[in-house]
């Protein structure tokens, strides 16, 4: 691997790389992003698009902070993990990135479909509704308590499907059909002014 | 005297013109998180906040590489967020995890079979070893050597002096090889890996 090309007076000498590494930095070269990646990142710019359109898109409340009258009654032990979870925070990190993993398994009956309830984590935002984007393979079906798509389907790609939703903070569980056995794994991202959740879910269904 | 290119700030014309770039800023993604998982959230956070931000983007630099940049300081502040989660809250998480299960903390995203399945072996090797170089190391060995930058591109990118480029990469560049020997010499390489190194 040569040096660049611009700007290159330095005289001290770059150690080659072995060739192994050589051949991977031209193998990753050609990697591009995957097509889910290109339809998530795209769901994303679209729900942010929509979120500065929104008048009052950036008036949205900070997440509410403890009255400083309370401090003077709690006890200390309190007080301290107040202080823990508002240094964690930072006063100056208003939009938090949260990543949430879980592994869950089901057995299909011996014919049919069988469903799984799966709990979307919007107790980290406080706005009334959350967008979210929705990143599942195509084999599974997947509704939201009676809420269709926002978008009037899915976009699906390369056996995978992004399906965007908007949902009230205390919307029903997320509910997932399964006709085959397998191993899914699911991404869901939903946004607000607090938090960027993600919560990746990992679903090895047997029968 | 000529126009310089702005970016536009309606969404599908955005797109359009970042469209070629975004190759090489997955990569870049990929190559500082060291996993296709994280290197997803990263590239869609820095997408996004460059398309809140597309004014700032005066035209004097390169795109791809003012896309780099956002996304490392993206990916920076991912890392402060995390550290101090981690380093204050760990010890609260573990002993409320003992009562009412794992928290939002264990959430863990090394390289697995997702990135593994993306990349392909030859380029796994090196996201491995690129992820145990410091981040200050990686980014460098990122965009001089996987993205061919100039050193001068470079440092407008991380915002250094080009002569702290310059002595970083070669340090870079003796660390890597350091990572890489140090992986053969416990045997963690791919069988196809070490036996291409023996043959050269």
């Amino acid at each position: 691997m040569s040096r660049p090309s611009e700007d290159t007076r330095d005289d001290s000498p770059l150690e080659p790389l072995p060739e192994t590494l050589d051949v991977g930095i031209r193998a990753l070269r050609r990697v591009n992003p995957p097509t889910a990646t290109l339809g998530r990142m795209e769901a994303a710019l679209a729900a942010a698009d929509e979120n500065r359109a929104r008048p009052d898109a950036r008036n949205v409340p900070t997440r509410r902070r403890p009255f400083p009258a309370l401090l003077a009654v709690v006890p200390t032990l309190t007080l301290a993990a107040l202080a823990v979870l508002l240094v964690a925070r930072g006063s100056d990190d208003p939009i938090e990135e949260i990543r949430l993993t879980e592994d869950l398994a089901l057995t299909l009956p011996a014919e049919g479909r069988a469903f799984l309830d799966v709990a979307l984590r919007t107790e980290h935002h406080d706005d009334a509704t959350t967008k979210v984007t929705l990143d599942a393979p195509e084999r599974l079906q997947v509704t939201m308590a009676g809420i269709s798509d926002a978008t009037g389907g899915p976009n699906c790609a390369d056996a995978r499907c992004v399906h965007r939703f908007e949902v009230d903070r205390d919307e029903g569980p997320l509910r997932i059909g399964v006709d085959e056995p397998g191993h899914y794994v699911i991404h869901v991202r939903h946004e607000s002014s607090e938090a960027n959740v993600h919560q990746r879910f990992t679903l090895r269904v047997t029968r | 005297m000529p126009e310089l290119f702005t970016l536009p700030r309606e969404r599908n014309a955005f797109e359009a013109a970042v469209r070629p770039c975004l190759p090489r800023l997955y990569r870049f993604c990929v190559a500082m998180t060291g996993s296709a998982d994280r290197a997803d959230d990263l590239f869609q956070n820095a997408m996004v906040k460059a398309f809140l931000h597309s004014a700032d983007f005066g035209g004097k630099s390169d795109l791809a590489g003012w896309l780099c940049g956002i996304a490392r300081n993206e990916h920076l502040e991912a890392r402060r967020t995390e550290g101090r989660r981690n380093g204050l809250l760990d010890r609260v998480s573990a002993a409320w995890a003992n009562v009412f299960g794992a928290g939002p903390g264990a959430a863990s995203a090394g390289p697995g079979p997702e990135t593994s399945a993306i990349l392909g072996e030859e380029s796994d090797l090196l996201v491995r070893c690129l992820a145990r170089l410091p981040e200050e190391f990686r980014a460098v060995v990122v965009l001089c050597d996987l993205e061919d930058l100039g050193y001068g591109a470079a440092a407008e990118v991380l915002g250094i002096p080009v002569g702290t480029v310059k002595s970083r990469h070669a340090r870079a560049r003796a660390k890597l090889r350091a990572v890489y020997d140090a992986l053969a010499a416990t045997n963690t390489l791919p069988v196809v890996a070490q036996s291409k190194e023996e043959a050269t």
